[in-house]
């Protein structure tokens, strides 16, 4: 007797549902069990799929040593060719296997493709460097740039949690080193600010479902906010940079207790946790210490755990309540 | 994500367009607001070959960066600049420039001094290192910059004068400075790698003598002689 029958049997005696029903419920699950099953494989794959990232990732750092032990010899020629060829054979690998139905592939077609935006950037700086001789600001312009939007091109096409990140970063790297090509470096506030510029665009790009997987980009957008933060405080206005991070944590908790979504509150807790010290002890110095941080801290997390309580309680009576009006 | 507003002539809830429209606009605002005060002009100088006199008594010569490693460069009392030599054996720090020539130290498994000819490159000797101290660099001057009310003040404090006045980004630095031999002239190094001539009196604006990628070792004056240690 499997896990569908028995319950059934027990609901046909209890006179909860017919001999008919019963049996019309059961052919159905029995029919979806019969063609749905990948999943079942799929999870059965997942341990060999993992081992062979590990193995491919092993084989990869060998080739890396071969290459750091070879790479001087080389002339530009044949870096260039190297890289391309490494570069052209992922992407050719991903455009072989975008097709395939199994779920493992589509996450090495995934991986793949990814792997194709780093080889892109890494060709870019070869170029840029050894061909062009460049500057290193203008290198890694040139690089940023190259990944940005080749890795925006196949996200777009095939958006996925791979691609999406390596669309950030380069986004990031793309701006950061676009403001490198000043003829006076920039204080850090500036850099804080055009990193958290692109965090806040991604979040609300997030927010809006232009970007999926969404909950991945609004963790990411955030992130990079914090990011700007940090490094703006390494600048004179240490204390409004902190303020302001510690705000953006105190506004995601807050988001996350009205849209009743877990993310928000962990990256917000985070934020929380990483900048107040920050700043308490910018402000106060060593006049309060570090106890007195440490409870400022805890008495947030409890009024957190409060609020989110509340918050709870609240979602759960609207549903109930919604339930029994119907 | 399920749509709670109505949907727009777009055919997009109007969530999803706020949020949009919000993106754009902190990506436009971040570099409207970078444009206008983040980004700064270090003061614009005339280069010493297009104003060549009076001239300095010498070159000088500095290390930086070039194809990926460090060079040694010079730059003559005409104003032109060059790059001499790239050790490749090392990273190196100049000692001297005396009538034997540029002497460095080299710094890598073996450390050791050289001279380098200042016209052609070549090393004219090489000489092992003392065992009783390492040979130590020549003195820079002592420059001293104020940075108020948005003007950059750098002062000679040897000489008590101040060298030079100018309205300046507050990111614009002048940290490094060397007197000539013959105490008339100082070279500073600014906050974007440019060597500048100035008169130890603070009587001329500075000229640009020399690009350079390093904001950091200060350049050694011919004529500087080499610490007794290198022998």
């Amino acid at each position: 007797m499997d896990r569908v029958t028995e319950p059934l049997e027990r609901w046909v005696d209890a006179g909860l549902l017919s001999p008919e029903q019963a049996e019309r419920i059961e052919a159905f699950e029995a029919q979806r069990t019969l063609s749905e099953p990948t999943a079942a494989s799929e999870r059965l794959t997942s341990p060999a799929e993992a081992i062979g990232y590990v193995g491919a990732a092993l084989a990869l750092g060998a080739v890396a040593l071969l290459l750091s032990d070879l790479w001087d010899e080389l002339l530009t020629g044949g870096r260039l060719a190297l890289v391309a060829a490494l570069t052209v054979a992922v992407f050719g690998a991903g455009l072989a296997l975008r097709t395939a139905a199994s779920r493992a592939m589509q996450r090495l077609t995934s991986v793949l493709f990814t792997a194709t935006v780093a080889g892109v950037g890494w060709m870019t700086g070869v170029l840029t460097s050894d061909v062009l001789e460049l500057e290193i600001a203008q290198v890694m312009l040139s690089v940023g740039t190259a990944m940005f939007v080749v890795a925006l091109a196949l996200y777009r096409w095939r958006p996925g949690a791979l691609l999406q990140l390596a669309t950030l970063g380069s986004a990031l790297l793309t701006a950061g080193s676009a403001l490198g090509q000043a003829e006076l470096t920039p204080d850090p506030e500036w850099f804080g600010l055009t990193l958290g510029g692109v965090g806040l665009a991604w979040f609300l790009l997030a927010v809006g479902s232009w970007l999926t997987p969404r909950v991945l980009a609004e963790v990411t957008g955030a992130l990079a906010m914090f990011l700007g933060v940090q490094v703006a405080s390494f600048g004179d206005a240490r204390v409004t940079a902190l303020a302001i991070g510690a705000a953006i944590a105190a506004g995601l908790v807050v988001l996350a207790v009205r849209t009743d979504q877990l993310h928000h509150l962990v990256i917000g807790a985070v934020g929380l946790f990483v900048l107040v010290p920050q700043l308490v002890f910018e402000v106060f110095g060593d006049a309060i210490g570090a106890p007195a941080t440490l409870l400022l801290l805890g008495l947030l997390l409890v009024l957190l755990a409060v609020g989110l309580g509340r918050a709870k309680r609240q979602v759960t009576r609207d549903d109930d309540a919604r339930g029994g009006s119907r | 994500m399920t749509p709670t507003e109505p949907d727009d002539p777009t055919g997009l809830p109007r969530r999803n367009l706020v949020a949009l429209v919000g993106a754009a606009l902190a990506l436009v605002a971040v570099v409207a607001l970078v444009l206008a005060f983040g980004v700064a002009r270090p003061p614009a100088l005339t280069p010493l070959t297009e104003d060549p006199t009076p001239a300095p008594p010498g070159g000088v010569a500095w290390m930086g960066w070039g194809d990926g490693e460090e060079c040694l460069h010079v730059a003559s009392a005409d104003g032109t600049a060059r790059e001499l030599r790239c050790p490749r054996d090392g990273g190196s720090e100049i000692l001297g420039w005396d009538e034997d020539g540029i002497t460095l130290l080299v710094r890598g498994p073996a450390q050791e001094l050289i001279v380098v000819d200042p016209v052609t490159g070549e090393v004219e000797e090489r000489r092992d290192l003392s065992e009783d101290r390492e040979p130590r660099p020549p003195r820079s001057g002592d420059i001293d910059s104020r940075y108020e009310d948005g003007v950059l003040t750098v002062r000679h404090t040897d000489e008590d004068v101040v060298l030079w006045s100018v309205e300046a980004p507050e990111n614009y630095r002048i940290d490094q400075g060397s007197t000539s031999p013959d105490g008339d002239w100082v070279v500073l190094l600014d906050g974007v790698g440019r060597l500048l001539l100035v008169p130890v009196d603070g009587s001329a604006a500075p000229r640009v003598w020399a690009d350079t990628d390093s904001g950091w070792q200060v350049p050694v004056w011919e004529g500087t002689p080499v610490d007794d240690a290198a022998g």
